[in-house]
């Protein structure tokens, strides 16, 4: 372990350094090796996959979830829907109507999810000793999966709508 | 281009169910509605009237025949071509179908939004005058629900009629009124149609129609003229 001086290159200074050296040495700076840390953890051990599968299971189910509660909603209001389009108003306004309803439903689903990632992150960290962060940037990354998830549920649930010409639904 | 009757209809025939319980309910209509007509369409309950008015409001697929509505052909055509042809048309259905979430004056105002010709102080303004006209100026903020089933139909023409539409299609809409009412209401569309030239296609089969004159209605058209009986 090498502390170099104030101001000094540390990549250069490696790449010197290698050229000293046999080819079986590893020589890195210490942003090299954190990348080569998490390369192993994500690749080598489950870890990895089993968090990015855990998240996209998150992204399935939350989806089936939401499109379930939007059909339902839709299904009773089958009526009403099917009135505007009869009135004139266009397809685009319809779904528009129900993405917001997801929206709405994904808003209110994200702070309450939050505090509760908070809570389990942290009993996470104390029972396994690894690393969990939430970053506001994943938080916001998160949050703007959840949104497009729920805007795909009703987009999904809107079908209904759109396929049966209104005077079938009277 | 030449200018065409806001209605023609050629060779329409419908039918409703698959296979063995396909029953076919209109057979080969034709008829030619002229601009600032008033017909009324008759036939006994069951005959077809309800499905050829919404055929004629682009609110079914016609699946036979052709049936042109203000210069667009509606058989096979692409949901923008129903989208615009719905907007220029005010209908009165059968069941009022007001929207249970908003109140009167709300689900009037869906009305004009559609025709997208208003602006928005202007929206609100027409509605609150014709509910006044409809007499239910006193119940613009109720809800449906809070409202009497003849009452909510008024709302439901009051809706149709506040957009001035092109065309005005009414299925039995006086059915829940009382003579009175029914009879104003008969009045404000024979006035839309001299004063707009709206056409428009009623279905009566109420008492209330029946009072009025037959000079009321331009021509009657029956759904049976040019059709076979099943
Ligand atoms: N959506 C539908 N599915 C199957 N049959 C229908 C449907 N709508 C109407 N019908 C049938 O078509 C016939 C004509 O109905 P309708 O147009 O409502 O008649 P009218 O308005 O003249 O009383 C009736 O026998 C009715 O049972
Ligand atoms: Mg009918």
């Amino acid at each position: 372990m090498f502390d170099l001086k104030e101001g000094t290159d540390a990549n250069l200074t490696r790449d010197r350094l290698k050229k000293y050296l046999p080819k079986d040495v590893l020589v890195m700076t210490c942003s090299d090796f954190a990348n080569r840390e998490k390369a192993y953890w994500n690749a080598a051990t489950p870890i990895g996959f089993i968090f990015a599968f855990g998240a996209i299971m998150g992204f399935v189910v939350g989806a089936i979830i939401v499109y379930q509660i939007l059909f339902a909603d839709v299904s009773e209001h089958l009526n009403e829907y099917a009135t505007l389009r009869a009135l004139g108003y266009p397809n685009r306004f319809i779904s528009g109507i129900v993405v917001q309803q997801a929206m709405i439903l994904g808003v209110l689903g994200f702070f309450p999810g939050v505090a509760g990632v908070y809570w389990l992150s942290a009993k996470a960290t104390a029972a396994t000793h690894l690393p969990l962060y939430i970053t506001e940037q994943r938080a916001l990354s998160v949050f703007l999966m959840t949104l497009a998830m729920c805007a795909i549920s009703a987009l999904l649930a809107v079908r209904k709508v759109r396929r049966l010409d209104p005077a079938d639904v009277f | 281009m030449t200018v065409t009757a806001p209605i023609v209809v050629h060779g329409l025939n419908h039918a409703f169910g698959k296979g063995a319980l396909r029953k076919q309910i209109l057979f080969d209509i034709g008829t030619e509605i002229p601009q600032a007509e008033i017909v009324i369409v008759t036939g006994p309950s069951g005959s077809g009237k309800t499905t050829l008015l919404t055929l004629v409001g682009a609110l079914r697929s016609t699946q036979e025949g052709s049936v042109q509505v203000l210069g667009q052909e509606l058989c096979g055509a692409k949901p923008a071509i129903l989208e615009k042809v719905r907007k220029q048309i005010g209908f009165i259905f059968q069941q009022h179908n007001l929207l249970n979430a908003l109140t009167a004056l709300q689900n009037v105002e869906l009305g004009a939004r559609v025709r997208g010709k208003f602006r928005h102080s202007e929206i609100t303004e027409r509605a609150r005058q014709i509910l006044q006209a409809v007499d239910l100026g006193e119940r613009m903020n109720h809800h449906p629900e809070q409202l009497s089933g003849g009452q909510r139909q008024r709302v439901a023409i009051a809706r149709a009629l506040v957009g001035e539409p092109a065309m005005l299609l009414a299925d039995e809409p006086t059915a829940s009124l009382d003579k009175q009412s029914g009879r104003e209401v008969v009045e404000r569309m024979q006035s839309l149609a001299r004063e707009h030239g709206t056409t428009i296609l009623l279905l009566p089969m109420t008492t209330a129609f029946w009072t009025l004159p037959t000079a009321s209605f331009t021509s009657k058209m029956d759904v049976f003229q040019r059709s076979q009986i099943q």
